[in-house]
């Protein structure tokens, strides 16, 4: 076999003979890898961007709710023992239906009695005002937390309601009408995709002793069983066996306490799983985009390459007879395709990296909410090793050529 | 570094047509030349004179008969065994010179050494200034061929075609797209750097005067070789 350091030597001769050939091909092959190599970034850039959104706005990984409703919400509530997985692992809310005014028209609101502990599960974050507290769960002083929403409702006319609400009275309608005092008002966003009703009024039962969420519906919705029990698991490690552990444990203890048919539902609610299938999704779409850019930048190459090959079909046929062996022109031809399609890896990841940076400058006029982020050294390196890699291939047919080229025939002889 | 022996034995070799008949050129054609000799090979046009010279220079197969280089039968050869066989043996010049339009002069000159020799770069670039100072091209290395006349670019393939140490040089038509003036010049070259060489020389020629120049003429008649020696000037019947 031809030693490397000579096939270089007679790559870089065959390089500096063709410049205009071999400057088209660098072009054309570094044009591919810029965008190949961008859209990659891009990738990443949106998987990065998402991973940091979920962060902050859907809390914890690996949150896990457990939806009871009827006898089976009851049977939650009012378990003395406890359920495996549930307090004070997990997390409670009783829902009730409810309807609240401030001296003026009801509006329509669903009452949670939440575990304060809900917060470390949920993503819930503060406008105005704090959160509930282990402290607040005295029935005879009920303070309340507010959504948004609901704040709006209520105090529609006032330019600021939320603000407006927060350190006032609320009255629950009901048989017994109940006062509650507004500490806080919380961002309902977050909640919504939570499935959870954007008009919600949260009040504080004690930490494990679920009895007290049945205590507070009773006092303040005038009801026993509420319409809907919430619990909450986090399971960051092993979501999906998680899952499946409090869906057994929670129906067997179900059925153990007289509910043979309990409707529950046990599901991930954290979306960021649904977000990060969804970016891998997006992810794949913009690599599969890259790589049919290189493919064309590919195709172009090894037709280029296949005309070299054909225009030097005498001078390849007058190596054969010179002794070169059919191997030594494939590896040759492949050399050759290689190093150009290397150069132009080399090529198009500095200009897209060029590119990148000029997109973050801090001159740089504003993209309109579109963003990449400056080149990885992984990413950098993936373009340059996509580029080698199908310089190989597109160098394979060419190379093959010249090793099955019929020498007599080529020299006319 | 001496010339070798080529011995082809009852060699055949017939084209395929179009129609699905084969067409026979050379019909029992034995050729024997010993180390350091000079043979020119002479024929009418189409008789089989280029299709001898690539068969004895391992281009072309052998189809019926054996061929023999120092003693060793060809037909066993695999195509890489050709091929390493061809690059130690043989050293070719063509009729249109074959130079590669593209490279320098030095370039086409080193261009059996760059695969297949093991020599040294400095090795290789002494070797080719040596050379082009024996074909009195000294001066021309790093220009590129279609800069020189067809006398020069002949005596770069002469040069190309010796620069492996080659034990044989087969030369087909040499002076066939040169005038005479220029054609005397290059066989003048060819057959002094043969010498200084020593290496064995096949020409094949249609010109009496480059024949009579040889040790011996094989004349190929009826796909058959008949021979003459000493070479003369006069014409073969």
């Amino acid at each position: 076999m031809i030693p490397p350091l000579r096939l270089l030597g007679l790559v870089w001769a065959e390089i500096r003979a063709n410049r205009t050939r071999t400057a088209g091909m660098v072009a054309c092959i570094a044009i591919a890898v810029t965008t190949f190599t961008l859209v990659v970034q891009l990738s990443v850039t949106a998987r990065e961007g998402v991973a940091d959104t979920v962060e902050r706005t859907q809390g914890s990984l690996g949150t896990i709710r457990v939806t009871a409703s009827g006898a089976a919400a009851e049977a939650i509530l009012t378990a003395t023992a406890p359920i495996p997985g549930g307090p004070p692992s997990g997390r409670i809310m009783g829902l009730f239906d409810a309807n609240l005014s401030v001296g003026g028209a009801p509006t329509a609101a669903r009452f949670a009695a939440a575990d304060p502990g809900v917060i470390d599960v949920l993503p819930i974050r503060m406008k105005l005002g704090r959160w509930l507290t282990p402290a607040d769960e005295d029935l005879l002083a009920v303070v309340a937390v507010l959504t948004s929403t609901t704040a709006r409702d209520l105090s529609a006319h006032a330019q600021t309601p939320e603000a407006a609400l927060l350190g006032r009275d609320i009255t629950v309608e009901g048989p017994q009408p109940l006062t509650v005092h507004v500490v806080g008002v919380l961002d309902d966003c977050p909640l919504q995709r939570f499935q959870t009703s954007p008009n919600t009024v949260f009040v504080a039962f004690q930490s494990g002793q679920p009895r007290a969420a049945l205590s507070i519906g009773s006092a303040i919705a005038s009801r026993k069983v509420p319409a809907q029990v919430q619990m909450y698991l986090s399971a960051p490690t092993d979501p999906d066996a998680a899952q499946s552990s409090a869906r057994t444990a929670v129906t067997t203890r179900l059925q153990s306490l007289g509910t043979p048919r309990p409707t529950v539902e046990v599901e991930r609610i954290d979306t960021a799983d649904n977000f990060t299938a969804a970016t891998r999704a997006l992810a794949l779409i913009l690599t599969v985009i890259g790589g049919i850019c290189l493919i064309v930048g590919a195709t172009g190459v090894t037709t280029v390459s296949l005309m070299s090959v054909r225009e030097r079909t005498k001078e390849l046929a007058l190596r054969r007879a010179t002794g070169a062996r059919p191997r030594t022109l494939f590896a040759l031809v492949l050399a050759e395709n290689t190093a150009i399609l290397t150069l132009g890896g080399v090529f198009g990841v500095v200009t897209a990296a060029a590119l990148a940076a000029i997109a973050n400058a801090p001159w740089a006029p504003s993209l309109g909410g579109f963003a990449i982020a400056p080149l990885s050294l992984s990413t950098a390196a993936i373009a340059e090793a996509a580029s080698i890699l199908v310089g190989v291939g597109a160098g394979l047919l060419p190379a093959w050529k010249a090793r099955r080229l019929p020498v007599i025939e080529a020299l006319r002889l | 570094m001496t010339g070798a022996a080529l011995c082809l034995d009852h060699c055949a070799h017939a084209f395929p047509q179009p129609d699905g008949t084969f067409k026979t050129v050379l019909r029992d054609m034995s050729l024997r030349v010993d180390p350091g000799e000079s043979v020119a090979i002479i024929g009418r046009s189409g008789s089989g004179k280029s299709t001898l010279l690539t068969i004895l220079g391992l281009l072309r197969p052998v189809q019926t008969g054996s061929y023999l280089v120092d003693g060793k039968d060809t037909r066993d050869f695999s195509e890489t065994a050709l091929a390493s066989l061809r690059a130690e043996t043989f050293g070719f010049i063509f009729q249109d010179f074959l130079l590669m339009a593209r490279h320098s002069v030095r370039a086409n000159i080193e261009l059996p050494l760059t695969t297949s020799s093991t020599d040294l770069w400095r090795d290789r670039r002494k070797r080719v200034d040596q050379l082009l100072d024996r074909v009195g091209l000294s001066g021309s290395a790093n220009v590129r061929p279609n800069r020189l006349s067809g006398g020069e670019q002949q005596r770069v393939a002469i040069a190309r075609s010796l620069v492996h140490h080659p034990r044989v040089v087969l030369a087909d038509e040499p002076t066939g797209s040169l005038d005479p003036a220029t054609g005397d010049l290059v066989i003048e070259t060819l057959l002094q750097a043969a010498r200084t060489e020593g290496v064995t020389l096949l020409v094949v020629t249609h010109d009496p005067q480059i024949a009579s120049r040889m040790d011996r003429i094989a004349r190929i008649e009826e796909g058959c070789a008949v021979e003459r020696w000493p070479a003369t000037a006069e014409p073969l019947p």
